[in-house]
């Protein structure tokens, strides 16, 4: 046979990462909020409420649903999972849904399948069994990651992993050096490869 | 083989959209994916053009290795101090430096000679999605029991496990694969969507950002992402000679070439990217049969040679012209074809006209796809014109049972 067994359609229900800035941070600095609470102790609250929502939405809509927390976990590692009541209309009794998670979703000669992709807070990815804390840091730049708005920690807002040491924390990047100036080219002619 | 015309599966539009390729239709309302026809191949023709596919991407290695070995740079366009990365990549080619994919374009009617290569994209090949995807999914859908050439993403998978392989910071998380394109960009972030989903596939950590946000630190030589990491991999969608000569080009070049960032694909995939390397080709090999001549000079070309002329470092078919030529090597009359485009200055290079595959006015271009060294896939471009372009429709393909 001279094709593959399966193919992967493209990354569903990722998170942008852009969607975890608030408000019109220039480009020097970008702020990672956890929650919609350490967001709006620095920027104006609308801006953070319209993000997190935008963010959430995007993510709920395609998560899949467990009907306990346990029953989430054991799919999808433990502390992966948060209750998806909220906002979900006529849902009755407990819903939990993977945290910061995307999916995979692929056909195969016999079907389909679907793998998570969890995203962590600086938008990397990483695929289904891998854990999301293990986010490659710098030693420089540890001491750059500081506690917001006191410490708080929302389950249903967080974009960290809940019970991660990173819950409520915020993120800030003073981003060094200087804008390397790529895409100047293909911006001013138009770009779609040969 | 054969071009067969067909009905188009009801809800055809929906089917693409449901597996992320909503790009099926141009901005003009014209089909870009038809599948109201494909083609046929017989096993045996697909191995035919599998076969000219492994052997002329091992004559375009060779060619690399004359660019790299007598520094011909200038020849092939390109500046003479990118030559550090260019060079220490290439003596990496077969591990840390390896390649990922690149796409052939082949014109053949399967009538008794050679398919023959036209060129060879080994930068930012397109089409990467529709081929390897969107036609898979096509046949699973029409002709279940049929096969296809076509096991590219497999093949981009195993590529990436290589990598990882290569570099056990990957293979441990510890550094990530960052993937930059321009954005906004749709069509391209669907694509570096895809690559990457492929190479979370053996467990690397990815991030995908927009090209115009990466950064770079004086201080420590490194480029930086949004976020002010690091970026230790680099998959760019983005040419390299346009990188080079941007504001942190010749910073690119220093730390490409002492190993601080490993592009993908690496520096000395500008060089078999660039159209010159197929006058060098056929200096080396001159008659071989998947080869065309090929010039940087159309003096060379006998009296009433009808030629293609392509900018060296040009895309997406713009800036070609074919015409007849005389014996001072200039055009008879007006070109037969020519299109526009913003490639004007960075020389030319010459390739006696084959006509492509053709039916009912249809012209088609064989892409052949080769991830690595090794020939994985074939995705079919269609045009009523005699220019394959960025417009030309993507038509599937699929191989007869016997």
């Amino acid at each position: 046979m001279k094709r593959s067994r399966t193919v992967a359609a493209l990354l569903l229900g990722g998170i942008s990462p852009l969607l975890f800035a608030c408000g019109e941070d220039g480009p020097e600095e970008a702020t990672v909020y956890p929650s919609v609470e350490a967001c709006t102790a620095e920027k104006p609250a609308s801006d953070c409420a319209e993000a997190f929502a935008a963010a959430r939405q995007e993510h709920l809509a395609g998560a899949p649903r467990f009907a306990s927390r346990e029953a989430c976990e054991a799919e999808m590692g433990d502390g992966a999972c948060t209750p998806a009541n909220e906002g979900m209309g006529s849902g009755t009794g407990s819903v939990f849904v993977p945290a910061l998670v995307g999916f995979m979703i692929g056909r195969s000669l016999t079907g389909g399948y679907a793998q998570p992709v969890y995203f962590d807070r600086q938008g990397y990815a990483r695929s289904g069994n891998s854990r999301i804390a293990e986010t490659p840091l710098p030693p420089q730049r540890r001491d750059e990651i500081r506690q917001g708005s006191g410490g708080v920690a929302s389950s249903s807002g967080s974009y960290y992993r809940p019970g991660s040491g990173n819950a409520g924390k915020s993120f800030t990047v003073t981003t060094s050096g200087r804008s390397a100036g790529f895409g100047s080219t293909g911006s001013s002619r138009g770009f779609s490869g040969s | 083989m054969e071009r067969a015309t067909t009905a188009p599966r009801p809800q055809w539009q929906a089917k693409l959209d449901e597996i992320g390729f909503p790009f099926h239709t141009d901005a003009d309302g014209t089909a870009y994916w038809d599948e109201s026809a494909y083609w046929r191949f017989s096993l045996a023709e697909i191995e035919t053009l599998e076969e000219a596919a492994e052997e002329v991407y091992r004559l375009c290695e060779e060619a690399v290795d004359h660019v790299v070995t007598r520094g011909l740079y200038e020849a092939v366009g390109l500046p003479r101090w990118a030559a550090p990365a260019i060079e220490a990549s290439w003596k990496e080619r077969e591990g840390r430096d390896m390649a990922l994919y690149a796409r052939f374009d082949f014109a053949w009617d399967g009538k008794g000679g050679p398919p023959k290569a036209l060129e060879l994209n080994a930068e930012t090949p397109t089409s990467l999605y529709e081929t390897a995807v969107a036609q898979w999914c096509w046949l699973q859908d029409v002709h279940p029991d049929a096969d296809q050439f076509n096991s590219l993403e497999e093949a981009l998978v195993e590529r990436w496990q290589a990598r990882m392989q290569a570099f056990p910071a990957l293979a441990l998380q510890a550094e990530a694969v960052h993937f930059a394109c321009l954005m906004p960009h749709p069509e391209d972030e669907a694509t570096i969507a895809y690559l990457q989903t492929l190479a979370l596939r053996p467990g690397m950590t990815t991030k995908a950002m927009p090209i115009q946000a990466i950064r770079y630190d004086d201080a420590s030589g490194c480029f930086l992402d949004d976020a002010g990491l690091p970026i230790r991999h680099l998959m760019k969608l983005y040419p390299w000679d346009w990188m080079i000569r941007e504001e942190t080009g010749r910073e690119l070049v220093t730390a490409a070439a002492q190993g601080r960032i490993r592009m993908i694909e690496p520096a000395w995939k500008m060089v078999m990217a660039s159209k010159g390397l197929f006058a060098l080709l056929w200096e080396l090999n001159p008659g071989h049969p998947n080869l065309l001549q090929t010039s940087f000079d159309r003096t060379g070309f006998p009296v009433g040679s009808t030629v293609v002329a392509k900018p060296l470092l040009g895309r997406e078919g713009s800036n070609v012209s074919i015409a007849t030529l005389d014996a001072a090597g200039f055009p008879v009359g007006q070109p037969i074809a020519q299109t526009e485009g913003p490639y004007v200055d960075e020389g030319w290079v010459y390739q006696s006209f084959t006509p492509l595959a053709e039916a009912d006015g249809n012209h088609a271009v064989f892409g052949v796809w080769m991830a690595g060294d090794k020939p994985c896939g074939l995705g079919i471009r269609e045009d009523r014109a005699l220019i394959t372009g960025n417009t030309s429709r993507f038509v599937p393909h699929m191989i007869a049972p016997p």
